[in-house]
């Protein structure tokens, strides 16, 4: 690398980290700014919680300790909820981490490849055993959050918040996206989140089922695989790379 | 054919853009966020594609920096150009890639023959790599770097010279620049070869928060003085490609239009209609 170019950037660099004064400042703004504007793009619910002024406080906090790394925005703040959870402010919004990972996986499934679900015959068939199995389509996203998060989440979809009081407990939360512009935005319970889960890791469908079946005996797991397929939760295994 | 002005593409304007009638009517879009896998994003991009022309402006690639461009950023232009057969493709003359981190901004370098040569085989690596030229950016200024070498517009001439890229000229940049650091925009446009510029941007500014430095802020209509230096550019080179661009406060598709329009007629010289 030339040197005295790399010297310039760094001293440059080093500025901008600098208490920035005047041009530099300038600089600094457009730094932050962008950092700050791309994650709270990631994060509109954390954003609506919190309030604009709030938010952008606790931006910059998070962009001076995890700056992005690439130049595509669209994904940062990959560490945010992770970060959440670390703030000594965030114990009066205990929610408010598991809220930051239903805004990531949100953004997640929306920017994630396209690919033609399996179909629910077809994957009723493959539940059946008188087919292949499935695979997970690659814009599913899911997770099991202790607390009620993904019901806040829903409730700040609309224009005007609902309001809420949802019962504290343990829920799960799915995105599925079949097209390009639709997107399924439902809570799931645990067996439907460990078939998922099952799948993510590696089961065939066939053991997937049994083990949430075995855990589950009160929960009709066929009924929940069919709910999953009707929202474009799979893909036939030839489909994968299509 | 007379090139065409066209505009910065929004989400928000997707219907509007798709069913607009406008003759020429083109899209600029950042590259960097398009590179993604997929979802409504790109499918917007193809849908937009299959009607209008569209223009691939990137701001992530570090071309001024002392590295080489990073291979997957690259590889991800190289699919957006594949997928889009974009019209222009364009970056700056800038960095914003150090050591591991990405700085959402376009900072300058000071124009030394060792920039120039590092500059000039970054642009070769990705001309290389798309199979195609791309257009460079002059940069907006605030501040004055020491131990410059070559004047702006010389460094950008010689910069083409050497590379093959084409130049695209920001006349706001040149503006808030000249404001900023105290020399005349006017000058500086008839410095630069008209042979080698392939597109034109225009955007607002606004004053920082002290009253004295200009920013390209993007978030305020096209300032009166810039449209006089973008019409005696024009007049002086020819028509080019020029794109109106707004990043912050975006206004409705019409009112966008409406400067698009302005644009449109100076192009095309009809004085009347840009008056």
């Amino acid at each position: 690398m030339p040197p005295e170019l790399l010297q310039f950037q760094r001293s440059f660099a080093a500025a901008l980290d600098g208490t920035a004064q005047g041009a530099i400042a300038v600089y600094r703004n457009t730094v932050f700014h962008g950092a700050v504007e791309a994650l709270r793009a990631n994060f509109p619910v954390v954003d609506q919680i919190l309030g604009a002024e709030m938010f952008e406080h606790v931006a910059v906090d998070f962009v001076s300790t995890c700056p992005p790394r690439v130049p595509v925005l669209a994904l940062y703040g990959a560490e945010f909820a992770d970060w959440l959870t670390h703030q000594e402010w965030v114990g009066d919004l205990p929610y408010l981490p598991d809220v930051a990972r239903v805004d990531r996986l949100h953004v997640e499934s929306l920017l994630s490849a396209d690919r033609e679900p399996a179909s629910p015959e077809e994957a009723m068939r493959a539940c059946s055993g008188t087919s292949r199995s499935l695979l997970l389509h690659p814009a599913i996203r899911f997770s099991w959050l202790s607390t009620p998060a993904m019901s806040i989440w829903l409730a700040h979809q609309g224009p005007v918040p609902s309001r809420i009081a949802p019962e504290w407990k343990p829920e799960g939360a799915l995105f599925a996206r079949p097209s390009p512009f639709v997107i399924h935005a439902p809570r799931i319970g645990p067996a439907a989140h460990r078939i998922l889960s099952g799948m993510r890791f590696g089961e065939t469908l066939g053991t997937s089922m049994a083990s949430a079946t075995r855990l589950y005996p009160h929960e009709d797991c066929v009924a929940i695989f069919a709910s999953l397929a009707n929202l474009g939760a799979f893909i036939a295994p030839d489909s994968e790379r299509s | 054919m007379i090139p065409a002005a066209g505009i910065g593409f929004k989400p928000r304007h997707y219907h509007e853009a798709l069913t607009s009638p406008a003759a020429g009517l083109w899209f600029e879009v950042h590259a960097e966020n398009y590179m993604v896998a997929g979802g409504p994003r790109l499918a917007m991009l193809d849908e937009l594609r299959s009607r209008r022309q569209i223009s691939l402006h990137g701001v992530g690639m570090s071309l001024a920096g002392a590295a080489e461009p990073d291979p997957g950023h690259l590889e991800a232009l190289k699919r957006l150009v594949s997928r889009f057969e974009p019209a222009m493709v364009s970056e700056h003359l800038a960095w914003s890639r150090l050591d591991g981190r990405c700085f959402p901004d376009l900072l300058p370098v000071p124009r030394t023959n060792e920039v120039l040569a590092r500059c000039t085989a970054n642009i070769a690596r990705v001309q290389d790599a798309l199979g195609r030229q791309i257009l460079i950016e002059n940069p907006t200024h605030y501040l004055a770097l020491r131990d410059h070498s070559w004047s702006e517009t010389s460094f950008l001439s010689e910069l083409a010279r050497r590379s093959g890229c084409g130049l695209l000229i920001d006349v706001n940049n040149v503006a808030v620049g000249a404001h900023n650091l105290g020399f005349d925009p006017g000058k500086w446009l008839e410095a630069i070869p008209g042979t080698r510029v392939g597109e034109v941007h225009l955007a607002g500014h606004s004053l920082d928060t002290e009253g004295t430095l200009l920013i390209d802020s993007h978030d305020e209509p096209i300032a009166e003085d810039v449209w006089k230096l973008y019409e005696a550019f024009i007049a002086r080179i020819g028509p080019r490609p020029t794109l109106i661009e707004r990043d912050g406060n975006v206004p409705s598709f019409q009112e966008l239009m409406r400067e698009r329009s302005r644009a449109q007629a100076l192009l095309s010289g009809d004085l009347a209609l840009a008056a």
